[in-house]
């Protein structure tokens, strides 16, 4: 363990201790203490095997903030060749970034003209509310959620948009005609701009289904380029992330890093944070999500809630799990075990836990539909080519892979 | 003085609707949103463009400028210019002639 990682927090994060790792921490910590610019000259004196520090930035999304790091902090101690590697190494998500925010401001419009109630939320949207740059973080795709009655429309205006579904054609008629994907995905030509849908059949990482009049009673406006946005409250986006991240494992730690950004420098009711997650079953998950983003970021979460978070022996169990995946620059495949372990200890019960992992290892995505195609009255057998898939893909865990 | 047959020392310069720019390490990028193209700014440019987020004399840009940077003022007075043209030529910027000239 470094001497830095014992004075900064993430204590329990064995990765950490490689100086590459930790330089990627501190310039997402500088976003929020510019204490951590001091950690980062120190680290870059010390010595960085940069292929490492930008390898790690790339898997973890985090980019641009390393860039912006390393140049606010330490500019005189790299050379320009480096500086101009860190810098090269964000231009792809600067360019995507670009084409995805008017991309977003085009749908919107049209999904307003329409009158469909699409509500867009992480991805440029995110990155303007909790980095204040769309350039700053990094993402590949568009996020609406909608109404499951909407999609209809929305396939129907997207396709005139010129997307194309990703999907079968009778996931469009979910509940009535067969199961949901994991999201209703769209793909534009030529571009090749991911849209993804999502709604209260496919958000089924939530334990209970998301209530759609309670979110738009609550929605937050964002103006970007004169358009007004509609978008989902800072309580509930805290939520939704963690939700998320936890779905994911938090394999990455761009995704913590928001959670850190969004938790800081502006008003959070974190009461209403508590109780919406109460709501939804996803007490833990959100401690989980909390711990990180204060442990490896410094996010600021109020005393009290911090004292509730750290009280939570489970979820520092699961952060622990989590840390250990940063070990390795390579993004470590959990076997189907550990992963449904996982998935169990997040709930905020045993029952809980067991009723929601079953219920997830036997909801068939589209990726399942995508390993093996049925004919239609064979659908109902999707529920089995699920766990096979999942074993098949993940193994599993049972041994190391 | 006369710097461009668009731009003078008096012209008063803004940033136009339809844009929206972010930064990252001192540097902006900006993004036209009709036409899609994107655009970076060094540094310096940056500063100019933060300058232009209210509406300015050119002749207020370059005294920032070089009261901010190393730089003759003569260079400073072409260079903010060359740079106010080809944001103008963009549609990026909106230029005006200040009344009082």
């Amino acid at each position: 363990m470094s001497l830095m990682a014992e004075r900064r927090g993430w204590q329990n994060c064995p990765g950490a201790a490689r100086p590459e790792l930790e330089v990627n921490l501190c310039c997402g910590r500088a976003l929020i203490d510019s204490e951590a610019k001091e950690d980062i000259r120190t680290l870059v004196r010390q010595g960085l095997n940069w292929p490492d520090v930008l390898a790690i930035a790339e898997r973890h999304r985090l980019s641009p903030v390393v860039y912006e790091g390393i140049a606010g902090a330490a500019q005189d101690l790299v050379s320009p060749e480096q500086l101009n590697a860190l810098r090269k190494a964000t231009a792809p998500s600067t360019a995507a970034g670009m084409a995805l925010v008017r991309e977003l401001l085009r749908l919107h419009h049209a999904f307003e003209a329409a009158e469909i109630p699409a509500v867009p939320y992480k991805g440029p949207l995110l990155a303007w509310v909790a980095y204040g740059s769309f350039i700053r973080r990094e993402y590949q795709d568009l996020d609406f959620a909608v109404p499951q009655k909407c999609i209809p429309d929305v396939v129907a205006l997207l396709k005139n948009e010129g997307y194309s579904p990703q999907f079968d054609a009778r996931e469009t008629h979910a509940g009535k005609d067969g199961g949901a994907p994991g999201q209703y995905a769209f793909l534009s030509h030529p571009q090749e701009i991911l849209v993804e849908i999502h709604t209260e059949r496919t958000l089924r990482y939530f334990p209970v289904p998301i209530d759609w009049q309670d979110l738009s009673s609550r929605l937050a406006t964002v103006e970007i380029g004169g358009q007004r946005l509609r978008t989902f409250s800072i309580e509930d986006t805290l939520v939704m992330l963690c939700v998320h991240g936890a779905k994911h494992f938090w394999e990455r730690l761009g995704w913590v890093l928001d959670v850190a950004m969004l938790a800081t420098g502006r008003e959070v009711d974190w009461k209403f944070v508590t109780e919406i997650a109460a709501k939804m079953e996803t007490t833990r998950v959100l401690h989980l999500g909390l711990y990180l983003a204060n442990d490896l970021f410094g996010a600021a979460v109020p005393g009290p809630l911090l004292e509730e978070v750290s009280g939570d022996r489970g979820a520092q169990d699961l952060a622990e799990k989590v840390y250990a995946q940063y070990e390795s620059i390579a993004v470590p495949g959990a076997g189907v075990l550990p992963r449904a372990m996982f998935r169990i200890q997040l709930r905020d019960g045993i029952g809980q836990g067991l009723r929601h992992t079953l219920r997830l290892a036997m909801s068939p995505t589209e990726s399942d539909r995508q390993t093996v195609r049925l004919p239609r009255w064979l659908a109902p057998l999707y529920v089995l080519v699920r766990p096979w898939r999942l074993l098949r893909e993940y193994g599993s865990g049972l041994w190391r892979r | 003085m006369v710097l461009s047959p668009t731009i003078s020392d008096r012209s008063i310069v803004v940033a136009a609707k339809g844009q929206v720019s972010s930064d990252l390490a001192g540097e902006t990028a900006i993004l036209n949103i009709k036409s899609g193209v994107y655009y970076s700014l060094d540094p310096i440019g940056a500063r100019i463009w933060s300058l232009m987020q209210e509406p300015r004399t050119v002749a207020d840009i370059q005294d920032a400028i070089t009261g901010e940077y190393e730089v003759e003022p003569e260079r400073c007075a072409r260079d903010v210019v060359a740079l106010l043209e080809e944001l103008h030529a963009q549609g990026l910027i909106e230029v005006k002639e200040s009344s009082s000239a």
